[in-house]
């Protein structure tokens, strides 16, 4: 058996937006001599990250004044707020593996 | 050997002279020197004999020494301290040899190190809300107008695919009493996980729009609705992690095939 903390860092919008998440980790294996100091394993791993609210504001305002040849002016007022939150819940990950490990004290 | 060899010559060399010392001026009568044919042909069967037991000797030595290494080799591997074997008082090293030997186990405790690569699947669904509003207003001589408008977008994804994980960890096991062993493991590990989300999204909007031309009020409002499916996708390149983890040694038994040497097993 195998278990503990996994930390992964995760990438939306190809990057430009980026956060990290903490998530439980449980496995089960097998792990085998190849050779007294060398080992063959496979492990199959099941992670289970926090569930993650990612909120991103955005908030604007752009007075302008226009003044015309014929003496005129407009003045104008434009504003924008948006709230973009974004939910990531059941993220997880089934994770099967084949490693090599070296015991050094095997000898 | 080279012992025997030189006391065989030596004594071949003092049978052979003692008597020809004896008749030194005379010639030696023909008993005496059928004695000496005899005992050069005895002196020559003996010769031959050591030589044959030269190399057994050596035959034997050879598997002892190569019965050495092995057992060396076994002991080595052996996780417990041993007791020192007991030469026998009497009997060959054959004989001891062949004595059957308990079934030498590599040891799994102690420091580790490795690398391992795979599959992972990643899941996960996506809930997003990104309401927004705007407001515009705009004065010039007489003329004054307003725009508001807003809307909420939501949009509920979700999917599941593979990438590839490469791990590199460093590790502690400690054996305990009963072929147990508990540990413990950092890693880290790259990948190129690229999970694509699908699902719908909905997005209401709003527009009103009022203009004040010298007096002369008109509004304007304007609904729409936005819906249909979407995609997004959520990537994972590099994660670490700190784990313990606790096995048993479920397997001492000789093995036959590629592993016949080494064929002890960890449940993890």
């Amino acid at each position: 058996m195998i278990g503990g903390l996994t930390y992964a860092r995760f990438e939306i919008a190809d990057g430009d937006q980026t956060f990290g998440g903490f998530g439980g980790t449980v496995g089960v294996g097998w792990e085998r001599k190849i050779t007294p100091s060398w080992t063959l394993k496979a492990e199959y791993r099941y992670t289970r990250f926090q569930d993650l609210t990612e909120t991103v504001s955005f908030a604007s305002s752009h007075p302008a004044t226009t003044s015309f040849s014929s003496g005129g002016t407009t003045n104008s007022v434009s504003s924008n707020v948006s709230v973009d939150t974004n939910r990531y819940s059941g993220l997880d990950w089934h994770t099967v593996m084949i490693g090599v490990s070296h015991y050094f004290d095997a000898n | 050997m080279k012992v025997i060899r030189s006391f065989a010559i030596y004594a071949a060399a003092c049978m052979v002279l003692t008597p020809l010392a004896g008749i030194t001026g005379a010639r030696a009568d023909d008993a005496d020197l059928v004695q000496i044919r005899k005992t050069l042909k005895a002196l020559e069967a003996r010769v031959a004999t050591l030589e044959s037991e030269k190399q057994q000797y050596r035959r034997e030595a050879a598997s002892a020494k190569a019965e050495t290494q092995a057992l060396k080799q076994k002991l080595g591997k052996q996780s417990s301290p041993t007791p020192p074997l007991q030469l026998p008082s009497s009997g060959s090293y054959a004989m001891f040899t062949k004595t059957p030997l308990a079934a030498a186990v590599p040891t799994w405790g102690g420091f580790y190190a490795g690398a391992s690569f795979g599959v992972t699947w990643q899941g996960v669904r996506k809930d997003e809300a990104d309401p927004s509003t705007s407001n515009s207003t705009t004065v010039s001589g007489t003329f004054t107008g307003t725009v508001s408008s807003s809307d909420a977008f939501t949009s509920s994804l979700g999917g599941r695919g593979p990438g590839a994980m490469a791990n590199l960890f460093l590790g502690y096991n400690y054996m305990l009493p009963g072929d147990y062993l508990v540990g413990g493991q950092i890693e880290g590990s790259v990948s190129n996980v690229r999970t694509t989300l699908t699902g719908p999204f909905s997005d209401p909007a709003q527009l009103f729009a009022t203009n004040n031309n010298a007096g002369v009020i008109t509004t304007q409002t304007t609904t729409q609705l936005n819906s249909g499916n979407t995609t997004g996708h959520l990537d994972n390149r590099w994660a670490m992690a700190a784990l313990v983890r606790g096995g048993l040694v479920v397997d001492r038994s000789e093995g036959s095939g590629l592993f016949d040497r080494w064929p002890h097993l960890c449940a993890l």
